[in-house]
């Protein structure tokens, strides 16, 4: 039974992931030792617990980072939305794909940053930027990778939809929505996890909340420990988003086998 | 024999260290100064710029063959502080509240001179919200540059006003960022500089200052103050004296009624509007405004903005200004100028 619990939890592989966070400490450790850096630009790793005390202890964190998740989702839910909306329409129509995908494309190799500018200009330095800065982030994951799953239905399934003729909305929900489902869940994971990497960016810019807010104030208050603990919490957050959608992949996902007989 | 081989060796070693000592200077003495909004190349304040104008550092010390770096800071004070913290720099005169705020995580610094003393801040409001008075800001969003001095001296105009932080909405943006942001009416009001930026426009209108505050005491108002890194000058204190020399040189200058003109194009020439800063400057005392003195008063200012901030919790520790000050170099460079009895201990 634990053998079965030890290899259901991969435990070989957590562990081998601990190893290179690992070298990373002991790497900044032995640098800060050496005083490459000043100890007030790389601060000793050793010292950043207490200034997750201090930060918790504080309740500046905790509010800080229910900011940044409320930022993320809504976001997220805007641009995700948008992208599923389209890429679903271009993959189920070629037309429609061959209309759009040309400009999408080509906005795709503007870096996101770059849009900060006119995004403040039109929209201001509220909520509302903020919030269409990480639906930017959000749409372009989730827009290909709908469009990917929802066009490569395989052809025999279309054929097999006629042989039992299949009305479309039997189609939809028997066999594209299915089909499409394990690249629509897939871009759900990178979408979600774009909108927490942009969440950063559009705070760090006019506001006075959130995570990327606490980064800016440690740099201006000569708190580089702060940063740090900030970057901590980001990655570290970052993380479990993406474990937790993972799980959550899986489970919808399991028992699917792939179109070769495999397991999906 | 012993003896004379003894008091030979011993001898010889002390003229190995006297001539260690007497040849151990700089091979370039780094100044960081904090630009103006207007003028990257420029610093922000009369003096800094008189000492550039006629490069009274350089001819300090040429001839000693040392060089003499001047660098400009955009990001003011929380750049200076990340500049003198990676080592690129061995003096600095700039905001008090910055200063503090780098002793206070650590950075080896010594406070060894003022230089201005009472600067006024400045509160633009967009025109077309018709404020009349500085309290009607109460729920209003604010541009502050954080981390600068700006910051402790508009919360210290908040609490004369009967206002918190929490009664306004501040959004943290700084030097042109806050401009643009109120000319396109992000905001609502910007804290500012005496060069009122827009208001020749219509953009913006002056909505309250803290001029008529200018006492002395410094409680309401921030100063600029001269700060070296502490290793440097324990490695070379009679050339701290000499750049403090300089600095105290300056003061004297801007001190001088006579010189209230020059003082004004000094800043012109650095970007700064000439009306402006006339009216800023109107009815200041020079003397009071320009004094290199590290005296009760300043000590007090000091000890009052460090409690300030660590009940804020803008710092998390607090730090003795009786071992950050530092007189000895100050007493030092007034005495050869003959300028002790110049300025008025307060």
């Amino acid at each position: 039974m634990t053998k079965k619990l030890l290899q259901g939890f991969k435990v070989t592989d957590r562990l081998l992931g601990l190893i290179v966070p690992l070298l990373v400490l002991i790497i900044w450790q032995v640098t800060v030792s050496r005083h490459v850096f000043s100890e007030l630009i790389l601060v000793p790793p050793l010292t950043i617990p207490d200034t997750f005390m201090y930060l918790f202890r504080s309740g500046d964190l905790i509010s800080h980072i229910f900011v940044s998740l409320n930022r993320v989702f809504l976001g997220f839910l805007v641009g995700a939305s948008a992208g599923f909306v389209l890429g679903f329409g271009m993959g189920f129509s070629p037309v429609m794909s061959r209309t759009i995908k040309p400009l999408v494309k080509a906005l795709q190799q503007v870096p996101e940053f770059a849009w900060m500018p006119l995004i403040i200009l039109l929209f201001g330095i509220d909520e509302l930027p903020k919030i269409i800065f990480i639906a930017i982030g959000a749409f372009y994951p989730m827009l290909f990778n709908t469009y990917q799953g929802v066009s490569s239905v395989p052809t025999s399934y279309h054929e097999l939809a006629k042989v039992f003729d299949y009305n479309s909305h039997r189609y939809f929900l028997k066999v594209l929505i299915p089909s499409a489902l394990p690249s629509i869940i897939t871009g759900i994971r990178h979408s979600l996890g774009m909108a927490w990497i942009f969440v950063v960016g559009a705070e760090l810019f006019g506001t006075d909340n959130g995570i990327g807010y606490i980064m800016i104030q440690g740099r201006q208050l000569f708190q580089i420990d702060v940063v740090m603990a900030a970057l901590i919490v980001i990655g570290i957050l970052g993380f479990t988003l993406n474990y937790v959608l993972q799980i959550i992949e899986q489970f919808l996902l399991r028992g699917r086998v792939s179109f070769d007989g495999g397991p999906a | 024999m012993k003896r004379v081989i003894v008091l030979l060796m011993i001898g010889l070693q002390l003229v190995i260290a006297s001539v260690a000592q007497a040849e151990e200077k700089p091979k370039v003495i780094r100044i960081l100064f904090a630009s103006t909004q207007f003028a990257t190349q420029h610093a922000y304040n009369a003096t800094q710029n008189y000492i550039v104008n006629n490069s009274l550092l350089q001819k300090e010390f040429e001839k000693d063959g040392i060089k003499v770096d001047i660098s400009y800071i955009k990001a003011a004070g929380p750049g200076i502080n990340e500049a003198l913290a990676a080592g690129l720099g061995d003096f600095a005169p700039y905001g008090d509240f910055p200063r503090i705020v780098s002793k206070a995580a650590g950075l080896k610094t010594l406070h060894i001179l003022g230089n201005e003393k009472g600067t006024n801040i400045y509160i633009l409001a967009l025109p077309k919200l018709h404020l009349k008075s500085f309290k009607e800001l109460k729920g209003k969003k604010i541009a502050l540059w954080r981390g600068t001095a700006n910051e402790t001296a508009f919360l210290k105009m908040l609490q004369t006003n009967g206002l918190t932080e929490k009664d306004v909405i501040i959004r943290n943006m700084g030097g042109n960022d806050g401009l643009a942001a109120l000319s396109a009416g992000f905001i609502d009001a910007l804290v500012s500089s005496a060069d009122r930026p827009l208001v020749d426009q219509g953009l913006a209108v002056l909505l309250a200052d803290n001029r008529d505050l200018r006492t002395y005491p410094l409680d309401d108002h921030f100063t600029s103050d001269l700060s070296v890194m502490e290793d440097f000058a324990r490695k070379y204190p009679d050339i701290t004296k000499r750049v403090v020399k300089v600095f105290i040189k300056a003061d004297y200058w801007a001190s001088q009624e006579k010189n209230r003109e020059e003082v004004l194009q000094t800043l012109v020439q650095a970007g700064y509007k000439y009306k402006y800063q006339k009216e800023d400057y109107q009815n200041a005392n020079l003397k009071q405004i320009f004094n290199p003195l590290l005296d009760q008063a300043s000590y007090k200012h000091f000890q009052g903005l460090i409690d300030y901030c660590y009940n804020r919790k803008l710092i998390r520790n607090k730090f003795d200004v009786n071992k950050w000050f530092d007189k000895s170099f100050s007493e030092a460079a007034l005495k050869e100028l003959g300028l002790e009895n110049y300025w008025t201990q307060k």
